[in-house]
């Protein structure tokens, strides 16, 4: 990213590639909308590529660079979701699941877990992708978030058991 | 240890009894696909951070106490249903759009480096062109000049084949049919591309209907609700190009003055200042008033609006 930062735009191919996946199933966990989270993903790299020289490696690392942007992109969008709230569109149901079950897993327990996920509130929903789908440490979500790394456990602590209690409920 | 105490650390509790590998109060062997995908990144599991006591000490109580026990043998299902998760991936217009959007911005520090050369000093390092987007129409040339037979925007240099009459056409009747069937298949082009998905595809329709010499009310309507709706901001650039070069049209005036206080992208909101002071259009002060008492513009807008309004 450094090298980004001097003007090798051209390394931001390699970090596209690095991470548009991870990013798109970021935006994709908390809406359940494929071509909306192309957009948003397509906006956060539209703004990694415009903003690249705001990156300071002293305040964090790349990553955490990043998903404080993706957060701030996807805040936005729920801002503007609540200004013009026609503009949703339908519920995903193309978006075939690439599941490979894991053991004792089945389409049905995926797609529980999707409803509960779904019933959280944003920032529960939030933590629990970034800690869990996304696999980042707490270290670096506390430098996300702001918040000391003890709140973090908290949070993901909450939320997880929200979800428990919501997924569970369902049997 | 008491059950409040366990709820500090049964999550790391169970990751680490995950990541030791199979095991732990569940089925064993249920570590499941690995939903972090790529490694890459950095993405190897949370230090430990229980010593061995602790995690001794929460088995432990997990033995003894059935409330604790069902929390963690249900969180650890979950835990094991989110790892389990397939990544879901993008389509491939994404990286099409991004290679344009970098496209563009490499033209751009490319177009602004040649600019700023023959300045007096040397410019050397500066980054975003953005700061200096005063000269954004010249950029805008010399992009256009770069992307010669390349992507999306260039394709303006084309226009000028069309009425070239070097073509094997012997009366003047026959090369107006033969332009105006061109104007027809290209309006037919762009109307079938302008909502296409991909970002190249409508930067591709919008570059025909600049091709256009006297673009109908039907085109330019279609280019302004591009210019003011299109989620890409290179799609929204080059409808503004093409709008651009009928700025004297009294219609595509209109437009873009109504279209100026829509904006809030800086690239085009001082491209618009800069177009429609240019042609002296006085409506649009109170909507760089706007701009300017706005916060959230950028200096570099600031700029340009400051400058454009002293020459209103």
């Amino acid at each position: 990213m450094l090298l980004v930062k001097e003007g090798q735009l051209s390394e931001l191919t390699e970090l596209f590639e690095r991470y548009h996946v991870k990013l798109y199933h970021f935006f994709f966990r908390l809406t359940l909308d494929g071509p909306l989270s192309e957009d948003l993903t397509q906006n956060l790299f539209y703004r990694i590529i415009r903003y690249r020289q705001s990156f300071e490696p002293s305040n964090g690392n790349f990553r955490s660079w990043v998903y404080r942007m993706a957060r701030n992109i996807y805040a936005d969008h729920l801002r503007q979701e609540k200004r013009l709230p026609g503009r949703r569109s339908e519920p995903e149901e193309a978006t075939e699941r690439a599941v490979v079950p894991a053991a004792g897993y089945t389409e049905e327990h995926y797609e529980r877990l999707d409803l509960a996920l779904a019933q959280l509130s944003p920032d529960q929903r939030e933590i629990l992708v970034l800690s869990r789908y996304q696999g980042l440490k707490y270290a670096e979500i506390s430098q996300i978030k702001d918040l000391s790394i003890a709140a973090i456990k908290v949070q993901v602590y909450r939320a997880l058991r929200q979800l428990r209690s919501l997924y569970f409920k369902q049997f | 240890m008491t059950c409040k105490e366990i709820q500090a650390v049964i999550v790391e509790y169970l990751d680490q009894v995950g990541n030791a590998g199979a095991g732990g109060s569940m089925d064993g062997g249920g570590r499941g696909v690995a939903g972090t995908g790529g490694s890459a990144d950095g993405g190897e599991p949370e230090k430990a951070f229980l010593s061995a006591a602790t995690m001794a000490a929460v088995a432990a109580h997990l033995a003894t106490c059935g409330e604790c026990r069902q929390e963690a043998e249900e969180l650890q299902e979950l835990m094991q249903a989110m790892k389990g998760m397939e990544m879901q991936r993008p389509g491939p217009g994404l990286r099409e759009n991004f290679q344009l959007m970098l496209q563009s911005e490499l033209n751009m520090v490319v177009a602004d480096k040649l600019l700023h050369e023959g300045d007096a000093g040397d410019g050397r390092g500066k980054g975003m062109v953005i700061k200096k987007a005063f000269s954004i129409w010249h950029v805008a040339a010399a992009v256009i000049l770069l992307l010669g037979g390349g992507v999306g925007i260039g394709m303006l240099i084309s226009s000028k084949k069309v009425s070239n009459p070097n073509t094997n056409l012997n009366t003047p009747e026959q090369l107006a049919t033969m332009q105006k069937e061109i104007k027809e298949m290209k309006e037919v082009l762009m109307f079938s591309l302008i909502d296409n998905e991909s970002a190249s595809q409508r930067i591709k329709a919008v570059s025909y209907a600049e091709e256009m010499p006297n673009p109908d009310q039907k085109v330019i309507n279609a280019l302004v609700s591009t210019l003011n709706h299109d989620k890409n901001v290179n799609v929204r650039l080059a409808a503004l190009y093409s709008l651009g070069s009928w700025a004297d049209n009294q219609m595509v005036r209109d437009s873009l003055v109504a279209s100026l206080p829509r904006q809030t992208e800086p690239l085009i909101q001082v491209m618009l200042i800069n177009l429609l002071a240019e042609k002296k259009d006085s409506r649009i002060v109170a909507p760089i008033q706007d701009i300017l008492s706005n916060k959230k513009t950028l200096q570099v807008v600031k700029d340009a609006a400051e400058k454009s309004l002293k020459t209103l």
